[in-house]
């Protein structure tokens, strides 16, 4: 399976510029100690990020018709969330603090894992990650 | 309600019918997209019609899976064209699959019982 495709590579970049975008905005809203705007664009950050899964997945799944079920884009989100909070917090914006980021990743990492887990059986089903029976459709 | 039943009946059949078509076609010697899909209408008489897009679609896939390949052509006007072309693989594949598919309706038995 290609794994990098265009769609792939176009939502990495969209998710890492919401990403990117989220934190500085929850750093300005941490510093004004305004509950209602840390809400408010952790709301909004989640629905664009949904968005913008759903649409390049979707393309990508009608362009090249891989069948992953959707772990790669789990695991771009995983890393550029997961990741970029770090980095956020290491390089001294406001964030939340280290424990909860820290629990947040490991519960998460261990969906991602179960996600792993059943793509993993999933592939057995396809050939180059093609579905068998989709493959002379 | 025999043309009813004759078109439920064919539209079941003509799934994956396409692939059959479009290795047919290749057989026969490289072919860009627009010639596969002339080919294919005009070799079936017209029970098999196609979307240029799901060509290309279905060709991209077969190329992931090595089973087509293609060579790049100048054209007088426009980007380069793809000659499509089956690899030593999609030959084999599609060889033993009109063996065991299509060439029991050679059969004399079964022949005769289609024109019966």
């Amino acid at each position: 399976m290609k794994v990098f495709t265009l769609r792939f590579r176009q939502f990495i970049v969209v998710a890492l510029l919401l990403t990117v975008i989220f934190r500085y905005v929850l750093n300005l809203s941490i510093g004004e100690e305004s509950l209602s705007m840390v809400i408010l664009c952790a709301f909004i950050y989640f629905c664009m990020m949904f968005i913008c899964g759903w649409y390049f997945g979707k393309k990508d799944a009608t362009e090249n018709g891989f069948y992953d079920i959707g772990f790669r884009y789990h695991a771009a989100t995983y890393v550029i969330c997961v990741g970029i909070s770090y980095v956020a917090y290491y390089v001294g914006l406001n964030t939340e603090s280290l424990w909860p980021m820290t629990i947040t990743a490991l519960s998460w990492g261990i969906g991602l894992l179960v996600h792993l887990i059943l793509f993993l059986i999933e592939q057995r089903k396809t050939i180059k990650g093609y579905a068998k029976d989709e493959i002379f459709d | 309600m025999v043309d009813e039943l004759l078109n439920a009946w064919e539209e079941t059949y003509k799934k994956g019918q396409l692939t059959f078509w479009v290795f047919l076609a290749l057989k026969e010697s490289s072919k860009c997209v627009e010639e596969i899909k002339e080919f294919v209408e005009k070799t079936s008489d017209g029970a098999m019609c196609c979307e240029e897009q799901s060509l290309y679609r279905n060709l991209r896939k077969f190329q992931h899976l090595d089973i087509v390949s293609y060579d790049s052509k100048r054209v007088s006007k426009g980007p380069d064209r793809k000659y499509y072309y089956l690899t030593d693989m999609g030959k084999e594949l599609f060889r033993r699959f009109v063996e065991r598919n299509i060439m029991i309706f050679t059969k004399e038995s079964i022949n005769n019982l289609l024109i019966k």
